[in-house]
């Protein structure tokens, strides 16, 4: 479903020299994986993850997504994708403060035209984060974990082949993490794929494949079956 | 929130809202322009016409006056100040037949301070209906000839009714007819017969208040028309020669002088719209350029999130459309507002012939502001479109983090 071959990006400083974020990194996600890759800050999960949801350009390589390369696309072929069969949860605030969480919902809805309001489907899903209460409130009036979960809805709202999430249970207390990653876990058995990137090894129990990177590099750790995943 | 659809208005709008005191400052901004555009484009217009009309409808070449009093016949004509000064009567027939003039028609000026009728000093002008050939061509709904003793014509911005009365020195007169605007000192002034205009000397002798003088068997301005071939600066220094207490207005030398203060204006109304459109452009881009840098992990949501490159350009021209049109109606109506309620100060202040254009050249001046003003607002926001079209995604949402 979504596979990475070679995939580097080299971010150049100002000073001439040159890191290497993310090194040739080669991995085959299939459908209804749930990855999770974990590793220290500056290990270059997020850039390998921002390059997979098509906000990052990599520096060479290529990430095909259902055989299809996404960074030789077009921009408006490359935004259906990231509106259609990518859901994204960036990481930290990431809610427009002047919409309602209703409005934040269904805003990948008015992204790609559709003939419906998107009003039904974003009203569902807070319902299913039990957040249908603050449909009507603004990001202002909500906790970091009812934002989290509000993120994740519009995440799902367009109904996406693979949901990916950066940091998910960053800045969270044990207890809304482990509400969340199960939240994950509740998804990805309704058949989406996930990948999402940590540095918090514990919430690492969530998922059948877990990948350690280092330095830009990436290395399986382990791969559970499906019968094995733990949520 | 109703059941309606997000779309790039609704998502502007929804952004300005939050914004409102960059918004209300940036349509502050161009209602400002819109108002001097509109307002620069209204004046000189209107000096404009106003100088075509007069030119074009006056009829006369030359105009007599007593020495020293071409000064107060221009005054009189264009900014309708009140004066009284008179001529020998005998002249108008001694210059009627003189060789070269076509006709020659007087006019005896009365100068009033105050009227219940009038927000200004009144000018009372008595004319000769069997010889005038200039106030004539803006009477409607009369024919001058048939102007009685009593009656009176009043200029199109003298507010007496039709059939009314309007009241001098203590003396009723009818107003039986109006003057089409004229754009100049004329739009102020009442118009009666000479006969009528000797009586009101009268009265304001014995009235006492403002004694205008003594004009018995006196008239205060001689227009002539010459005919074709005549030269009117000859005919003018022939007529000095000859009776050299008087002094001739030329015309053609007037209207020469006129548009020599109107390119002046001109210039100036040019001069300062051109200026406040470069401020107008800079502190629009200038506030735009900072407001998106402010809003680069936003625009790097909204792409995140599979907005194309196209929709959010799309989305801040929406934003500046939306001030620009705003900022350019409130100009535009501010702008009528004063031209309109002011034209009459305006044109007394400027002391040119003054004649503000229809309606419908009015609505056209209206929207080529709107435009100017949409065109400004869109050429001040490129920078940002194009900054914000070519920036990295994920480099725009970690930059404000």
């Amino acid at each position: 479903m979504l596979e990475l071959k070679q995939l580097k990006r080299v971010y150049a400083s100002d000073d001439f020299s040159s890191f290497t974020a993310v090194d040739n990194v080669d991995i085959n996600i299939m459908t209804g994986d749930f990855v999770s890759i974990i590793g220290r800050s500056g290990s270059g999960k997020s850039t390998m993850l921002n390059m997979i949801a098509g906000l990052l350009r990599p520096t060479s390589g290529k990430i095909l997504i259902n055989g299809a390369d996404l960074w030789s696309m077009n921009d408006k072929d490359m935004a259906k994708i990231r509106n259609s069969k990518i859901g994204y949860v960036p990481q930290g605030l990431s809610l427009l403060s002047n919409l309602t969480i209703l409005d934040n919902v269904r805003l990948p809805f008015y992204l790609d035209k559709r003939k419906d309001n998107g009003i039904d489907r974003a009203k569902k899903l807070l319902e299913e984060m039990r957040i249908q209460s603050l449909a009507q409130r603004y990001p202002a009036q909500l906790s970091g974990g009812e934002m989290r979960r509000v993120a994740i809805a519009r995440a799902l709202v367009n109904n996406p082949e693979i949901l990916i999430a950066d940091e998910p249970t960053a800045d969270m207390d044990e207890e809304t993490s482990e509400e969340v990653m199960k939240l994950f876990g509740r998804i990805n058995s309704e058949g989406i794929t996930i990948l999402l990137v940590t540095h918090e090894y514990d919430i690492t129990n969530y998922g059948n494949r877990i990948y350690k990177m280092s330095s830009g590099k990436l290395a399986e750790k382990y791969h559970l079956s499906e019968s094995k995943t733990m949520y | 929130m109703g059941k309606q659809r997000l779309t790039t208005f609704a998502l502007a709008v929804k952004n300005l809202r939050k914004r409102s005191f960059r918004t209300k400052s940036l349509i502050v901004v161009v209602a400002v322009f819109s108002f001097v555009m509109f307002c620069g484009g209204l004046l000189t217009q209107s000096l404009s016409l106003g100088k075509n009309y007069m030119s074009g409808r006056m009829g006369a070449d030359i105009m007599i006056v007593p020495r020293g009093c071409a000064l107060s016949l221009q005054n009189t004509l264009l900014r309708s100040e009140s004066n009284t000064f008179y001529l020998n009567e005998n002249l108008a027939e001694e210059i009627s037949v003189m060789p070269g003039v076509e006709q020659a028609s007087p006019q005896l000026y009365i100068g009033s301070l105050n009227a219940a009728c009038c927000t200004v000093p009144v000018q009372l002008i008595g004319f000769d209906p069997e010889t005038d050939f200039t106030i004539k061509s803006w009477m409607k709904n009369i024919d001058s000839s048939k102007l009685g003793f009593g009656e009176v014509v009043t200029g199109s911005r003298v507010n007496a009714t039709l059939g009314g009365q309007v009241w001098f020195f203590g003396q009723p007169l009818k107003v039986v007819a109006k003057l089409n605007d004229t754009g100049m000192g004329f739009d102020s002034s009442v118009f009666m017969t000479l006969e009528t205009a000797q009586y009101m000397i009268k009265a304001s002798q014995e009235a006492a208040v403002h004694p205008a003088g003594n004009g018995k068997d006196h008239i205060s301005a001689l227009f002539v028309r010459l005919s074709g071939a005549e030269d009117a600066a000859e005919a003018a220094k022939l007529i000095i020669s000859k009776y050299p207490q008087t002094d001739v207005v030329v015309l053609k030398e007037m209207m020469l002088h006129i548009s020599t203060q109107l390119h002046n204006i001109k210039d100036l109304a040019y001069g300062i719209q051109g200026l406040l459109w470069i401020v107008s452009v800079l502190v629009l881009a200038v506030v735009f350029t900072v407001s998106a840098n402010e809003r680069k992990r936003e625009f790097g949501l909204l792409l995140a999130l599979g907005a194309t490159r196209k929709k959010l350009e799309g989305l801040l021209i929406a934003e500046i459309l939306i001030i620009c049109i705003l900022g350019a109606i409130c100009g535009v109506i501010a702008a009528s507002f004063i031209m309109y309620e002011f034209r009459m100060l305006i044109a007394v202040s400027l002391g040119l012939p003054y004649m503000q254009p229809s309606i419908g050249s009015a609505i056209i001046l209206a929207a080529v502001s709107l435009l100017l003003s949409v065109f400004t607002g869109v050429i001040s926001c490129l920078y940002s479109v194009i900054r914000i079209g070519r920036a990295e995604t994920q480099i725009m949402i970690r930059e404000y983090e």
